[in-house]
């Protein structure tokens, strides 16, 4: 089954002779449960396609379906609230709430959707991410491995069907990458959630179920694990 | 590039959008301290025309001093005029008459014409023997002009003729009672005073009046004129509303405003302080990684700390003349209203007046709050580390030891709270922000108190002519009234009549003094809140003696011995009844028990006379002088020699003057720093919130609604809202009560009151701006797309 479904999607910046295409009639659809890695150089467009997939971003033209829901045809605000239930967002700068302590920034979407978190699931999420101990600590206290499992957290309390994430290992050493990466795939794997990440690193793309490459905006399949291919 | 300092212009350039915000506070701050000095330059110019309107250019007038005396003060460097003055018959009180009407001599020096009292109209001095100059009302009541021959006639009956050299402005003494003043030299007047008298006039007949240069200091001059030639305080009168407002007088009171000037000057100084210092704050702030590259490249923290002040100073640039030029806008406009609603008083006032003072001391202040304030926040950005600039970790500066308390408080108030708390520094300026508005509103706006008591405006009954009889009889025949009515230039007419008579009450017996009202001046009495109005008005004008049943009158208060509703008074021709009390009633006792306003009708009835003591005229505003003649003629022919004349369209014009100026000056005032307030605030909470912006940016990401966001910066907004507020009052109210009694309850003994229009009117303004501060922001998130937000620099 579907879960993500993207067609004909462009994104053109500027206009007359500045005019950049971004991304250049990008489709394909990823099923429910998938780990999909988005690789390509920088400027390649990967981002914007992020961006686009995740409603930051408006696409010039195409369409882009989660769980069969045109999610540009919605209002903003309508909009904000499916994203907030339905996607989880994983950046490179980790972006967590510095005034929350680490247990407030997991359960913080469900706040803003003004639920009760269920206390079970959110001391299940603390403990697969090795955060228990650290449950009451604010942002600044936790190395950079620790804030992006946080992020990955707050990304998962809402079990949405898609997670999307944006070079979650760009700031963070080879090993806590390797970690956030297993991490990120355990998830996948147990709940059943649609992961598309963003990296450069590509052998962190290994875990991936399958590799897209973005080129100059244009995108490819490259079928199972980068690794494979390039191999 | 000559120098990394070079890059000021550049970065200011780039950053155009983000630096508006901070041009934008230091431009408010120059406006709002050039405006006020401009005003208050413009208020103590305008002051000084009243002052010198209403009383004369002159700073001291000596008595009993001799001639030797008086000529060594002339020769003084500090003396830029004097004269001698001698008058006779200045209350108007002796026989002196000229062609028939009635004047005040005076005997002076061609300086004080010309340069002291400056009030020539046209032709010239009379220096000549027997020449004359008169007030210019003259040409109307005696229908003379320069070079004709008039006969001064002398309380002994004797004659002697003058030729009119010219004419003095008219003024407001002459105007109101009808009566010409005669000017003439001293030589004329000591051969009259003889004539008169029979004796020689001495020294001691005469006083010596003295105007000193502008840039003296007076107050020293006056001190040694006093001990040089030993005269004592009673000997040296001064012009104290002439002195005050140049700043020598030394009246406590007057001294007493003075510190409450510099008390207020001081606050307007902290204001802009404040406001430059929160807005620079937040700007370096938001660059913390820009300073650390700056440190990473090999800048020493002197050359940060110098860059911002440079930075700031650059600002300076463009802010100073926006805010100085803004503030010369609002005095212009200032000007051009003092002109427009007293065009007879304030005709010297310049529209397009340069106020130096304003805009020195807005470009100096500017300048010197931009340098004190940038201190600061130069300190701080020469501490960023360079760290900041590698890490990639310039969030918030501020270390947060406490995590946001979401159990009470939806997230998003919590955070809202947490923002505004988070920086104790930043609180403390924004609180300073919020609160300065109002310390300064609560301590301007005891001004409006000050101006209500000292100034009266014109009420709406007061009479632009009123014709009666010299000795107040009551023989003005209503048809007079009704005759000067039907003239086009008339805009309103009412009589009152006056009667003392014999009655008792309770069976004792009594004098009361009945007065009739019109309409209009019942329409009055119940507009301005002195009668109660209603049925038991109406009833007091229905009565009309010869009606069945009561006949009702109004008894003004006396506290000595109140009547009450229902009280009878019984005179020979009826019984009147006290319908109501008249709170407020523009008449004294004069002898008589009770004074009891009833309707015309009852006052005919009553005492048998159906005429007016006086008529009140209003005129429309486009009657001329020549409108007024005609209505002295009328009344001249229907009274005669009795009339006594009074045309006070100058004193109202004087009155109307001196509280619009001030008003305009209080009121400007107030609406200044409310609209500083509500720039201020909308100023910083759009800075606070540009502060967060990329974490606003991120929590978009996450789910957070525009809704959610809005109250979150309505939270933080309340916060500084309400600690402003708190402190504000914390001193405001102190500083209000100081005040009070410095200008109010030390002249007129009023007990202090907790201000609740004022601290309402301010507390309503930064409610207001708050929450349009909140919804600029929010609107301007809503419309900049997530990923716009998150890369937001």
């Amino acid at each position: 089954m579907e879960i993500l479904k993207v067609e004909h999607v462009t994104k053109i910046y500027g206009s007359g002779e500045n005019t950049v295409k971004a991304l250049n009639d990008v489709s394909f659809t990823v099923p429910r449960g998938e780990f999909t890695a988005i690789v390509g150089e920088s400027g390649s467009g990967k981002s914007t396609l992020l961006n686009c997939i995740g409603a930051l971003d408006h696409p010039t033209g195409g369409k882009v379906y989660i769980n069969n829901t045109d999610i540009f045809a919605m209002s903003e605000k309508k909009r904000t609230i499916f994203r907030r239930r339905n996607i989880g967002f994983v950046f490179q700068s980790f972006q967590l709430v510095p005034e929350l302590n680490v247990e407030q920034n997991i359960i913080f979407p469900l706040l803003l959707d003004y639920q009760r978190p269920d206390q079970d699931a959110v001391d299940e999420i603390l403990e697969v991410l090795g955060l228990t101990e650290r449950r009451r600590h604010l942002p600044s206290q936790l190395s950079g491995g620790q804030q992006q499992r946080v992020a990955i957290g707050r990304a998962l309390i809402t079990k949405p069907m898609l997670i999307l994430a944006d070079e979650p290992t760009g700031n963070l050493d080879s090993r806590s990458s390797r970690d956030v990466v297993e991490l990120l795939t355990a998830a996948s794997r147990k709940y059943r959630q649609t992961i598309l990440m963003i990296t450069h690193n590509i052998n962190l793309t290994s875990a991936a179920d399958r590799v897209l490459h973005v080129s100059d905006g244009v995108l490819k399949d490259l079928g199972g694990t980068s690794d494979e291919k390039l191999s | 590039m000559k120098s990394y300092l070079s890059l000021i212009p550049i970065s200011a350039k780039v950053h155009r959008r983000q630096n508006k915000m901070t041009l934008l506070c230091i431009i408010l701050a120059v406006f709002l301290v050039s405006t006020i000095f401009s005003m208050a330059d413009m208020e103590l110019r305008s002051q000084k025309i009243r002052a010198i309107y209403d009383n004369g250019n002159w700073h001291i007038a000596i008595q009993n001093i001799s001639q030797e005396d008086a000529s060594l003060i002339a020769q003084r460097p500090d003396v830029a005029a004097s004269s001698w003055y001698a008058v006779m018959n200045y209350r108007l009180k002796e026989n002196y008459a000229l062609n028939g009407s009635k004047v005040a001599i005076c005997g002076v020096e061609d300086t004080l014409v010309n340069d002291i009292m400056n009030n020539l109209g046209s032709g010239e001095f009379p220096y000549k023997k027997n020449q004359i100059l008169l007030t210019e009302n003259a040409k109307d009541i005696l229908g003379v002009d320069i070079g004709d021959t008039v006969t001064l006639t002398i309380p002994s009956g004797g004659t002697m003729n003058f030729t009119i050299s010219g004419f003095s402005i008219n003024n407001v003494l002459t105007s109101k009672v009808d009566a010409i003043a005669v000017f003439m030299s001293l030589h004329t007047y000591q051969n009259l005073f003889a004539a008169v008298n029979q004796k020689t006039m001495t020294d001691s007949d005469m006083t010596y009046y003295v105007q000193f240069k502008e840039n003296c200091n007076m107050r020293r001059s006056i001190q040694n004129i006093k001990e040089e030639y030993q005269l004592n305080d009673d000997k040296v009168g001064e012009n104290t509303a002439l002195l005050g407002v140049l700043g020598f007088s030394s009246d406590s009171y007057m001294t007493g405003l003075y510190v409450a000037a510099v008390v207020l000057f001081l606050f307007v100084l902290a204001a802009g302080v404040l406001m430059i210092a929160s807005s620079l704050n937040s700007s370096v702030s938001r660059r913390t990684e820009f300073f650390g590259m700056l440190r990473c490249l090999g800048a020493e923290p002197k050359q940060i700390m110098r860059f911002v002040r440079l930075e700031a100073l650059n600002w300076c640039k463009a802010a100073i003349p926006a805010g100085v030029f803004l503030g010369l806008l609002v005095t212009w406009i200032l000007c051009a209203m003092l002109r427009y609603l007293s065009p007879g008083m304030f005709a010297e006032l310049p529209v397009f007046g340069v106020s130096l003072s304003g805009i020195i001391a807005g470009a100096v202040v500017g300048v010197l709050t931009v340098l004190l304030a940038a201190g600061s926040p130069a300190k701080k950005a020469s501490r960023v580390s360079p760290l900041t600039a590698v890490s990639g970790n310039a969030g918030p500066q501020t270390k947060i030891r406490r995590a946001a308390n979401t159990r009470f408080l939806k997230v998003h108030t919590a955070l809202g709270l947490h923002h505004a708390k988070q920086n104790k520094k930043n609180l403390l300026l924004m609180t300073g922000s919020f609160a300065i508005s109002i310390i300064l509103f609560l301590g301007f706006s005891v001004f409006v108190d000050f101006m209500h008591r000292a100034l009266n405006p014109l009420q709406p009954y007061t009479p632009d002519l009123s014709v009666a009889v010299s000795d107040n009889s009551c023989i003005i025949d209503k048809g007079l009234a009704q005759e000067i009515d039907e003239l086009d230039y008339v805009k309103r007419v009412y009589g009152r009549s006056f009667a003392d008579i014999s009655a008792t009450c309770e069976g004792r017996d009594v004098t009361v003094t009945l007065i009739s009202y019109e309409e209009n001046q019942f329409g009055w009495a119940e507009q301005k809140g002195w009668a109660a109005g209603g049925e038991k008005l109406q009833q007091v004008m229905d009565s009309g003696g010869n009606t069945v049943g009561k006949n009702y009158v109004l008894a003004a208060h006396n506290m000595a011995q109140p009547l009450q509703e229902g009280d009878q008074i019984v005179t020979d021709r009826g019984t009147l009844t006290v319908s109501d009390t008249l709170y407020q009633c523009p008449f004294d006792l004069a002898g008589s028990d009770w004074i009891l306003v009833c309707s015309e009708e009852l006052f005919t009835a009553i005492t048998g006379n159906d005429n007016y003591t006086i008529i009140d005229i209003q005129l429309e505003d486009n009657a001329t002088d020549a409108d007024v003649n005609a209505i002295r003629q009328l009344a001249r022919d229907s009274l005669g020699g009795r009339l006594a004349f009074s045309d006070q369209r100058l004193s109202n014009q004087e009155t109307r003057g001196a509280f619009f100026s001030f008003a305009l000056f209080v009121y400007g005032f107030l609406a200044i720093i409310a609209m500083i307030a509500a720039f201020n605030i909308i100023n910083s909470i759009s800075m606070s919130v540009s502060a967060h912006i990329k974490q606003y940016g991120a929590m978009r990401a996450v789910g957070i609604e525009i809704g959610q966001l809005t109250k979150m910066i309505g939270a933080e907004t309340f916060v500084y809202a309400f600690c402003g507020i708190l402190s504000g009052a914390i001193i405001g109210l102190p500083l209000h009560y100081y005040m009070w009694q410095m200008l109010i309850a030390s002249r007129w003994n009023d007990p202090w009151h907790f201000p609740a229009s004022a601290f309402a009117v301010i507390v309503l303004v930064i409610g207001l701006s708050s929450s349009a501060a909140v919804y600029g922001p929010a609107k301007r998130i809503r419309e900049m797309s997530v990923v716009d937000v998150i890369s937001h620099e």
